[in-house]
């Protein structure tokens, strides 16, 4: 799946340049900005159109989600393939990206029914597979594998292995924290220390090949 | 109404009004039961359908 990564990218880059450098990367905003890749995804993935909504429903355990809809758009329009991405308002920047970066990634890579949630069983079934006790759900289920397929699509979109790659020296040494490095890329720090995991930086950069630099 | 019960009840209507596919981002922070997700998932829909949700164009 890390293609599709690969494929946004490419096209990102072909249409706004993204720096060669870490060092270049805007210091207000991030390196890939996800309201630039909004309209690559809705262009690449099975829906038409994407739509995102902040809500003040606290909520303790989800952050955010994703709900496909068939619907009716307009009288020549015809029935569009739909996204509604709902997110937490009170997350900051980096959590609304991310959330928002992965939610959408399920536009690129459930292109299958199986993968799709679309009743009340696989619902139960998703919860079940996301909750503490995995050990409920048995066999392989497409939909909590997309689950956890779309946030590592998010992470290496983000925070791509591109300039990862020209960080990891900085950080194994501690020349950069963790904090630092969600600062260059505006996202959750919780997962600035995996992206940098030895073998993982190494499957990446080599799944992702040819790199963009 | 059991918990579970208005769980089954709102999220059947839904994917009989269309709903073709539905995930979510949980906090990674946090463990929770199955009927906690539930119980957290079903409070989100309830505030969406109670026009708790704004559009927004962009969050960067």
């Amino acid at each position: 799946m890390i293609e599709y990564v690969s494929s946004l990218l490419k096209t990102y880059h072909s249409e706004h340049i993204l720096p060669e450098k870490f060092s270049d990367i805007p210091a207000e905003d991030g390196v890939v900005l996800t309201r630039l890749l909004k309209p690559i995804i809705e262009h690449q993935g099975v829906v038409d159109r994407i739509h995102l909504y902040e809500t003040d429903y606290a909520s303790k355990f989800v952050l955010g989600m994703i709900q496909r809809r068939t619907e009716m758009t307009g009288m020549y329009s015809g029935d569009q393939d739909v996204a509604h991405i709902y997110f937490q308002k009170r997350l900051n920047t980096c959590w609304r990206r991310f959330v928002v970066c992965k939610e959408m990634y399920h536009c690129m890579i459930d292109r299958t029914e199986d993968s799709r949630v679309a009743s009340l069983g696989f619902l139960h079934r998703l919860m079940e597979a996301l909750s503490e006790d995995t050990s409920a759900v048995l066999g392989v289920f497409k939909p909590l594998k997309s689950e956890e397929a779309a946030e590592i699509l998010a992470l290496e979109t983000l925070a791509p292995v591109e300039y990862r790659l020209q960080l990891v020296d900085d950080y194994r040494s501690g020349a950069i924290s963790a904090n630092e490095v969600a600062e260059i890329f505006k996202i959750p720090e919780d997962f600035v220390d995996f992206s940098f995991q030895r073998h993982y930086l190494e499957a990446m950069s080599s799944l992702r090949k040819p790199l963009l630099f | 109404m059991t918990q579970k019960a208005t769980f089954d009840e709102v999220f059947s209507a839904e994917f009989e009004s269309g709903l073709k596919d539905i995930k979510f981002f949980i906090d990674p922070s946090k463990k929770a039961s199955a009927d906690e997700l539930c119980e957290d998932a079903l409070g989100f829909q309830n505030a969406i359908k109670e026009g708790r949700a704004i559009e927004v164009a962009a969050v960067d």
